[in-house]
This record gives C-alpha cells, structure tokens and sequence, in this order.
C-alpha cells in the first residue's frame, strides 16, 4: 500500500517540473511561485506518513477483532453446573425461546367455554343428525303459531295436546314430494299450492268461509251483550220516559 | 299389506261406512245421483280400509312424547283412544249428504303432495316428526330422490344440499307402532349396531337404516327368498344393511357375517320366537346390549289369552339372562301385540 502510494506522489512531481520549466521561460515573477509550491510539497509528505502510520492502527485492530470472533467460534459456551441446575428450574431457560409465550392464551376459560356452548346450541345434535334451530321469520312464526291452533279449523278433528307451550327451537320447513301415482288421489292442485301453511288456509274458500260466519255470529252475540243493547233494543223505557208518560196519563 | 290391513274388523267398520258416505257424495258430485250410490259402496269398502289405515297412524306425533313416563302398557288406559277414530266416522254422513257443493275435493285430508310441513326432532334420536294439519313419525331420507314401499316424502330445501325425511307409518311397521304406543327408549339410535331378524320385505328395514346412518349397520335376516328378495333390492341401495336369507333359528350358517351387536330387534311370527332370540343373542350381542321382541299371540298360543301369552314369553326371555325393561301393547295400530325391551346380561354398575 505505501509504496503504490509513493509512486502517485513521483507521478505528481513531474508534472511540476514540467510546470516551473514553462515559467523559468517566461517571466521572473514565476520564481517565487515556485519557492511557495515546495512547502506543500513537504505538507504532502508529512501528510502521507500520518496516513501510513494511521492505516496500520486500524489493520491491527481488525485482526484483533479477527482473533477474537475465531476464540469465540472455535471454544464451545460451557455454563456452570449449578448455573444450568438453576434454569432447569425457570421459566426463562435454553428452551424458552422456542416456546412462544407459553402462558398466552386467546380466550379465557370461561369465554371458551360460552363460545363452545354457542357452538353447540345451533343445532340438536349428532343424534338427530344436526337438525338446524332455524332462523325464527315472520312467516316461520305464524305457521309454527298455526300449528298451535290447529284445532280450531275442524271441530270433528281431535288432536293431543301441545307438548309445549313455547314455539320449537329446532325446526326446519319442507313441502310434501308428490309421486306420479299421486296425481289424482292426493296432491293439491296447482293453485292451491302456497308458500306457508297460513297462506294455504287463507285461501282454502271453505275454511274461510267457515271462519267468516263464525266471526259473524260471535259478533253478533257481543253485540247483544254490551252496555248499552238493552236502551236500544229492549223493552224497557228509561227513567225519564217513565215520567212523562205518567204526566201525560195524568192529563188526560 | 293393504289387504290384512283392509281385512282387519272391530272398531273400523263404522269409520270406514262414514269414509264410504263421503266417497259416494264426491262421485255423486259428477255423476249423478244413481251413478254416486254405486261407486259410493264400492270405493267406500276400498277406500275405507286404506285412508283408515293411513289416517289413523297419523293421529298425533306428540303422543311419544306424552307418554315416555309410562314405562309400561296400560290396556285400559288404551282403551279411551277409540274416540278419535269415531269422531273420524261421524264426519263421514255429513259430509256425505252434502256431496254436490264439495265435489271436487274428494282428496281433501291427509297430507297431500305440495303441503307445507314443519319437520321437528323427536324425543328418540334418529326419529323425526313431521307437523301439519296431521302430524306424522318421520326418518331421514338416506337415499334422497328414493321411497321405499310408497311412502310419502318430505323435502327441504336449505341452502347447503336437499334433504329429504321419509314419513314412517306406523300401521306398516311394528317399531314404528312401539313408538307412538310410547316406548321409552328403542336403543336404536345413529351409530348403533343393529341385527335384524325377520326383515320381510324391508319396509321397516330401510327406516332403521335412516335412523342408525351412515356409521351404524344394519343386518337383516329374512328366510323366505320371496321376501328376501325385495330385501335385496332395499339393499342395494343402502350401504349400510347386509341381507342375509337364511334360517334364524342356525345363527352359526351366517355367523361370518355378522359382527357382534349392540341391539336384536325380532319381528319373527313363530312359537319359538323366545329360543330363537336367544340363540342369536349368544352368538352376537354383547354384555349389556338390548333386544326389542315384537310378540304375536296368536302365533305363541292361539288359545290363551294375550296377556298371559306375553307374561310367558317374557319368562322364558328370564331364563335365557335376558333382563325385561319395558313392555307396550300395540293398540290400534295392530291388535294382540306387544313390544318387550330386554337388556342381555345387564353389566353391573352401567345404564341399562
């Protein structure tokens, strides 16, 4: 390094005698210049050295560094036995950065536990093939409400009753498959055919007709009931009309 | 099976001359008066028999439920369940004297194809109930798409594939029958092992296939090849029933396929049925596993009576380490029978 550096120094050198050549020529003012460019040559030697000097520094401390890397790769890390006895016993050991938190957990215990309970509540079970507790619509309402009052449409027709007086949890809503050898013994027509069983009793024309004359004849008879009937259409007078028939028998 | 059915006396004939009344008005309907009274008998007498049939069995599918905590049958308690067979037969004549206005409406009642139902759990696992105007018993469609002997079907569409339960009738099947006469606990349930003997044609067969699914197993013992071969073909499309036509009385012919059991279910018309019951339990039920014997008196001993005929029966089960559990009559769905549950070998300290 330092004699490749040296040899750019020389090469800087020429040019400069070339240069002090050309002023010699010309004038004597060019003299002095020349006086005053040597010192700096002098400065560029001192220079060079402090350099030379600083790069050996730097070397030496990079092979130090290199010494002690290859002592640490070279001697195994050995621990005191009774160091080693102690993490055994810790948490913190060899093994615990392997080991991502281990007390960590996403849900709590119980969390956990209401989670796997919401699970298990949408359906009825593996028993039952995991029947769905079925979203509770309008519609699905009043046809589960329907079955509930049932009895009602067919006074002749007896059925047990209810098992329980809340709507069912787990239901699901079908439609009866009708087979080829059905077509004219048991399967509804067409325009029978309706979306819900409310929709299939609302536009049955011999149950609302049925329904229709029971709600007249009960209105008929809360009519005659009411505060009131008896003023209009009974047989007794009030008070007032009393008297003044009297009034008017006593006149004549 | 429509004609034992249709020749079977007692309290049906006054419901099936009330179904005959309604008949003859719808035809009168068309017709004219000459023209209704003849069809009116004889679709009467036919229809008579199958609509009874078919109605009377979907009378309510809550009577499982009512009638879980009664361990045993009751015959008098039995007794009072005729009412609502007769309101049946009295809706006929009125109906009938107003035939004219309802004449297109023959096919009213029952449940008819394009009907919406509710499908609800039942109290036994496996076993559904379908809910209408008319409730009935109702099993899984295992092969959906696909009925058995008729049966009507139940399709639901959610959106994740079709599913499909098959309606049970319980005038057909004689387990069927035990669950509505309020049987507690049938020990047939998804996942378990059945051994079927005297499978017939299969019609009960396919629904303890729906019930048991995909990981139980049934094996379905039939002798007669003329039955065993529509087992076959309910077979064929169910992979988990095994038919096998062979002799229940010489359980070591079939021994190599049949594995061990958790429940016999008998349905065999013979004198023997107890010996023959044992004998298979021996060779393939485990300690602790249930038998559910179906007992026809008349084929037992046709002169005594049938209570006697099933307290015997039940003796002779106690002599082979049989342990009964239950027993229930099968009234009205078919008349002197009785279902007995057994436990075989009761494993001390577990549920039976």
């Amino acid at each position: 390094m330092s004699a490749l550096y040296f040899k750019k120094l020389r090469k800087q050198q020429n040019p400069d005698v070339s240069s002090s050549e050309d002023s010699d020529s010309d004038e004597e003012i060019p003299k002095k210049k020349q006086k005053q460019q040597k010192p700096v040559a002098e400065e560029f030697d001192d220079f060079v050295v402090d350099r030379a000097v600083r790069e050996e520094a730097p070397k030496e401390g990079a092979f130090e560094a290199v010494d002690l890397l290859g002592t640490s790769y070279l001697e195994p890390y050995e621990m005191d036995k009774d160091l080693q006895e102690l993490l055994e016993k810790s948490v913190v050991g060899p093994k615990f950065e392997g080991d991502h938190q281990p007390q960590n957990r996403l849900l709590g215990r119980n969390a956990a536990a209401r989670l796997k309970k919401s699970e298990r509540e949408k359906t009825k079970g593996s028993a039952w093939f995991n029947l769905p507790a079925t979203e509770l619509t309008d519609e699905h309402k009043r046809d589960l409400e329907f079955l509930q009052m049932r009895s009602t449409l067919d006074p002749l027709a007896h059925y047990r009753r209810n098992d329980r007086a809340v709507l069912p949890k787990y239901f699901q809503v079908g439609r009866v498959v009708d087979a080829p050898e059905d077509f004219y013994s048991s399967r509804m027509v067409r325009k029978e055919r309706k979306k819900t069983m409310v929709d299939e009793i609302l536009h049955n024309e011999e149950s609302l007709s049925k329904a229709k004359k029971k709600y007249a004849e009960i209105r008929q008879k809360e009519q005659s009931k009411r505060r009131g009937a008896f003023q209009k259409f009974g047989n007794r007078k009030s008070h007032k009309q009393q008297r003044e028939s009297k009034m008017k028998n006593k006149k004549k | 099976m429509g004609r034992p059915e249709f020749n079977r006396g007692g309290g049906g004939g006054g419901f099936r001359g009330g179904r005959g009344g309604d008949r003859g008005g719808s035809r009168g309907g068309f017709g004219g008066g000459g023209r209704g009274g003849y069809g009116g008998g004889d679709r009467g007498s036919f229809g008579g028999g199958d609509r009874g049939g078919f109605r009377g069995g979907r009378g309510g599918g809550d009577r499982g439920g009512f009638r879980g905590g009664r361990g045993g049958g009751d015959r008098g308690g039995f007794g009072g369940r005729g009412s609502p067979r007769g309101g049946f037969g009295g809706r006929g004549s009125p109906r009938g004297g107003r035939g004219s206005p309802r004449g297109g409406r023959g096919g009213a009642g029952g449940m008819r194809g394009g009907k919406t139902v509710v499908v609800e759990p039942h109290r036994l696992g496996g076993v559904f109930i379908v809910k209408g105007k008319e409730d009935a018993l109702a099993t899984k469609n295992m092969v959906v798409g696909e009925s058995v002997y008729g049966e009507k079907r139940v399709s639901v569409d959610d959106g994740a594939g079709s599913i499909e339960y098959r309606v049970w009738n319980p005038f057909r099947s004689k387990l069927a029958a035990s669950i509505m006469g309020g049987l507690e606990n049938t020990h047939i349930k998804p996942g378990t092992k059945l051994l079927y003997l005297g499978a017939a044609s299969g019609t009960t067969v396919s629904h303890c296939s729906d019930v048991v699914g995909p990981e139980g197993i049934v094996y379905a013992v039939e002798f007669s090849h003329r039955s065993g071969r529509d087992l076959l073909g309910v077979a064929k499309k169910r992979p988990n029933v095994v038919p096998i036509v062979e002799d229940a009385r010489h359980p070591h012919k079939y021994r190599m396929l049949v594995g061990m059991v958790d429940v016999i279910f008998s349905d065999v018309a013979q004198p023997d049925q107890a010996r023959i019951v044992a004998l298979n339990a021996q060779n393939f039920l485990r300690n602790g596993g249930h038998a559910v014997i179906s007992i026809k008196a008349n084929c037992i001993d046709s002169t005594a009576e049938p209570e006697a005929v099933f307290a015997g029966e039940v003796n002779k089960l106690k002599e082979e380490k049989f342990k009964p559990l239950e027993q229930v009559t099968l009234e009205p769905y078919e008349r002197d029978h009785a279902v007995v549950v057994a436990v075989y070998r009761p494993v001390k300290g577990k549920k039976v």
